[in-house]
């Protein structure tokens, strides 16, 4: 009997104890959590780091610290720069590093299970680990690049390998697994799910399905090429080169047969967030020296995507921010220069149907030969269940990224070996304009908008990549992969990128729109934006006398060029004798184009414009198979074609709808919409109901990367919108807003939705927060040296050998 | 009293040098050496109370030093009304497994001994 009783409770004991230390998703392992000496407890905001335990350091380095936690690293070499910035960036952000290069290798199953294996597929099946190895094997030959990422490496590992349970990330505890080693080819998968997320798009397949639906014709007057009446690149810019041809390429567009096909995964560029970067002369600023500003929108996510840091040592002394994982300064400024980047949407995808010779896929037919496939295993573990295997084929064009419904090569950029590391190495070491067009060379993909301001007076804009050289119209649908005459061959040459130094209007900038007008000599494709540049350009003009509370009220730009289009056109066809209607109506006639937080015009206007937009777009609803056409092009219509059958609906084949027809019922359903979403427009008292406020309907949620609700800031009232200088939107915005001035010594400011730590226990986790929803900067401390603005510092540390 | 100060220490100090699993090992030697109790429900209330009350006392600690953040968004993320019940829980907790421990030691003892 006592042993009975013993051995009962022994099993319960064992029981309980396993099942503590157990996950059940999607409940953490409960004991193992909640344990006060190594669980969650131990993810409080870490008290100042006293000591890094980095024994290979080759001399001492000092550490100052902001009271933003911005961490100033002063090294006596290169090598010990790199390898403390590893160190401290895992020490910041450990997990996000960790779980970037997980989801670029197509690894996030491991952690989460069967949930993350349509992503794995997806990105394994268009070769980022392909694409990674490439950029590894490149950087053998760039032994200085090399030994940096080595020791930047070498500083996330010694910083890995200090940590118990307890240090862990508080994800590591919840999701209950452990961190992994860093290295070399984990800070190149961190640039490919970069460059997948600014690249990876491409409507090709979509306007093959529209083209195979109606024609060509339809597909190209639907979605023009060459529309921008505010390019990157000024009119005045004349070409003075002599371009290279497409040589044989021909335009294969005759060979697409009227099949329709499904897209699985689709990658359009309607992702487009909306970066700005901008610079303006001497001449224009009140200080008399050059001034530049960027703001990069991206989804935001919690931890932030943008690691602030200051990186000095004899070779370098730069600021700014870069994305955990990769060393060095991605946008910043350094003693000589300020640079900004926006993603340059020139299409440098193309997709080539393939023909095999069995199903086996050992052959595939090219130029009449049967050329052998190369075959890469892919191994998703997925956690919990048995692992999923996957042949992806490779073709020269590239791999065969989707086999069904016809086996589909993706030719990418992304694929071919290149140096962008090269690129930010020299950018954060430039002197000048000369070195700037230097750093440009090694730069490949994804493409950028290089703005560029120095202190002796310069600015200069590029549009640069490697872009393939096509003839016109080529590659806007699939392309035939059998033959050569369909191949890249050459690329528009460095030289030959769109590019201005100190053009007449003493500006310059970008906004993801056309980098030229129709003089620039190559071909280029691409779905470009139309609005946001026109603002900025037409802004920058007027600007004189410029300081950073003029360059910050652009970033903050809430005005809304397309609403000022098409509004006053829809108002006059609109009809609503409703009480809501009425007032509805009477706050649009009275809105001044402002997509400002505290407006009820902005909610009013953007959901009666997605639903005409839809309704308009009934043809292509089908997300499958078609894209819609931009919201330009939808305007012209509704401006300079009322008529247009674009208007008549499909599912009602009696009767023919007109515009009007579909005006009227979309603002129907707009106060239906916000009615019921809302409440009544006015409350009590006559007063106007406060959710219908942009800042509340629209608002901006900063989801943390793992959507844990109690980890993001949701709500936060903000205006700006789709297609504004300020593109905030829901889950995507001004990733990182930056001003600089280049005077001596060199001022700055900068804000980020976020904050240093990526621990939610820390205070640090979300403290700019507040400064970027009211819009305003913090000024960037860009120290001389360990001992400059030490009333600014609130901690110091020595390290490494004395 | 003695055996409920026996187990904060013992299960402490070694809780400070191993994962958390280590305290019901300790709980359980603990049970076997020390612990008496008339009752089986006894036994496991004095294993409960002293690993209930050492966790409780470091959660406590670290909520007023450093990990008042952390507990805010800890409750929100399990939908606790307030923040102090991840203390609570906390304690709960080791003190359930605690007291397993401490009774099947105890009755380990009881078995071989009687």
């Amino acid at each position: 009997m006592k042993w009975l009783k013993f051995i009962f409770s022994f099993i319960v004991l064992i029981l309980i104890v396993v099942v503590g230390n157990l996950r059940i998703a999607p409940i953490p392992p409960v004991a193992k959590f909640l344990d006060p000496f190594h669980g969650f407890w131990m993810n409080g905001s870490s008290l100042q780091i006293t000591e890094l335990s980095l024994p290979n350091l080759q001399d001492k380095v000092t550490i100052t610290w902001d009271d933003r936690e911005v961490p100033h690293i002063f090294a006596s070499n290169e090598h010990d720069l790199s390898m403390v910035q590893g160190y401290l960036t895992a020490k910041y952000r450990l997990w996000q590093m960790d779980i970037l290069a997980h989801l670029a290798s197509g690894r996030l199953s491991e952690i989460i299970g069967e949930k993350g294996k349509k992503l794995d597929i997806e990105n394994r099946s268009i070769g980022l680990g392909y694409a990674a190895e490439k950029s590894l094997e490149a950087v053998e030959n760039e032994p200085k690049i090399k030994a940096l990422l080595e020791a930047y490496s070498e500083g996330v590992n010694y910083y890995i390998d200090s940590l118990c349970y307890a240090d862990y990330p508080i994800e590591y505890k919840l999701l209950n697994y452990k961190p992994e080693r860093w290295n070399v080819l984990k800070t190149f998968f961190v640039h490919k799910y970069m460059t997948k997320s600014l690249s990876y798009r491409s409507e090709d397949r979509e306007m093959h399905n529209i083209s195979a639906a109606y024609d060509r014709a339809t597909m190209e007057n639907l979605f023009p090429l060459k529309n921008s009446t505010s390019p990157v690149i000024p009119s005045e810019r004349k070409w003075s080169f002599t371009p290279h041809s497409a040589q044989d390429n021909k335009n294969a567009s005759n060979t697409n047969t009227d099949e329709m096909h499904d897209i699985l995964f689709p990658n359009r560029p309607d992702m487009i967030k909306g970066s700005n970067n901008w610079a303006v002369s001497g001449k224009k600023t009140r200080s008399g020296r050059p001034m530049l500003a960027n703001d990069p929108h991206l989804p935001l996510t919690m931890p932030a995507i943008w690691f602030e840091t200051q990186l000095t040592s004899p070779e370098v002394n730069v600021y700014g921010v870069t994305i955990p994982g990769l060393p060095g300064i991605v946008i910043g400024f350094n003693e000589s220069i300020a640079w900004g980047v926006t993603n340059a949407v020139w299409d440098v995808i193309d997709w080539y149907k393939i023909k095999y010779k069995t199903e086996k896929k050992e052959f595939y037919l090219f130029d009449d030969k049967w050329l052998p496939t190369k075959k890469r295993r892919e191994v998703i573990k997925i956690r919990g269940e048995p692992d999923y295997v996957l042949d992806v084929v490779y073709t020269h064009h590239g791999p065969v990224a989707f086999e069904e419904p016809i086996p589909t090569a993706l030719r990418w950029t992304a694929h071919d070996s290149s140096l962008e590391f090269k690129t930010f190495y020299t950018l954060n070491r430039a002197k000048n304009y000369e070195d700037y067009i230097e750093a440009l060379k090694y730069y490949s993909c994804p493409a950028q908008n290089f703005a560029f301001a120095d202190v002796n007076g310069d600015i200069a804009i590029t549009h640069h990549g490697k872009f393939p050289i096509k003839p016109e119209g080529f590659g806007r649908v699939f392309e035939d992969g059998t033959v050569s005459s369909t191949e890249w061959k050459s690329y528009v040459p460095n030289n030959h990128t769109p590019h201005i130094k100190n053009p007449s209007s003493n500006f310059i900038s970008s906004a993801n729109q056309h980098p030229t007008d129709k003089a620039y000599p190559y071909y280029y494709n691409g779905r470009f934006e139309y609005y946001r540049n026109i603002r900025i350009n037409e802004r920058l003009e007027e600007m004189q006398q410029v300081t950073m509370k003029e360059f910050n009220s652009l970033l903050n730009d809430n005005y809304n060029v397309h609403a000022s289009t098409v509004l006053p056109t829809l108002l006059k066809i609109v009809k609503n004798d409703s009480e809501e209607g009425k007032w509805a109506l009477d706050v649009l006639k009275k809105w001044d184009y402002n997509n400002d937080a505290e407006k009820i015009g902005p909610s009013v206007f953007d959901e009666w414009w997605s639903k005409l937009f839809v309704s308009v777009w009934d043809e292509f609803k089908d997300g499958k198979k078609f894209t819609k056409p931009s919201w330009h092009r939808t305007v012209e219509l509704i401006v300079d074609d009322p008529k247009s059958k674009w208007f008549d609906n499909l599912s009602t084949q009696e009767h023919k709808e007109e515009l009007e027809e579909l005006v009227n019922s979309s603002f129907d359903a707009t106060l239906k919409q916000l009615t019921e979403e809302h409440g009544t427009f006015l409350v009590e008292n006559g007063q106007q109901n406060e959710k219908w406020k942009w800042g509340h309907h629209q608002g901006c949620h900063v989801k943390h990367m793992m959507k844990i609700p109690a980890f993001s800031r949701p709500d936060l009232f903000v205006g700006g919108g789709r297609h504004i200088v300020n593109a905030t939107r829901k889950h995507a915005g001004p990733s990182w807003r930056m001003v600089v001035e280049l005077t001596t010594p060199i001022k700055a400011w900068g804000v980020y939705p976020g904050g240093q730590s990526g621990n939610p226990g820390s205070k640090h986790y979300d403290d700019f927060i507040g400064k970027w929803v009211d819009g305003q900067l913090y000024e960037l401390l860009f120290l001389k040296d360990a001992k400059d603005r030490s009333e600014k510092m609130v901690h110091k540390l020595v390290v490494g050998a004395e | 009293m003695g055996s409920i100060v026996c187990l904060i220490v013992v299960c402490g100090v070694t809780q400070m040098f191993f994962p958390w699993w280590s305290m019901a090992i300790a709980a359980f030697v603990v049970g076997f050496v020390v612990v008496e109790g008339k009752t089986g429900i006894g036994v496991f209330f004095k294993g409960f109370f002293g690993v209930a009350l050492l966790w409780t006392l470091v959660a406590t600690v670290k909520y007023f030093t450093s990990s008042d953040i952390i507990a805010a968004r800890v409750s929100t993320l399990f939908s606790l009304p307030h923040p102090y019940l991840t203390i609570v829980i906390s304690g709960a907790v080791g003190g359930i497994i605690a007291g397993m421990a401490t009774l099947s030691g105890c009755q380990l003892r009881v078995a071989l001994l009687d």
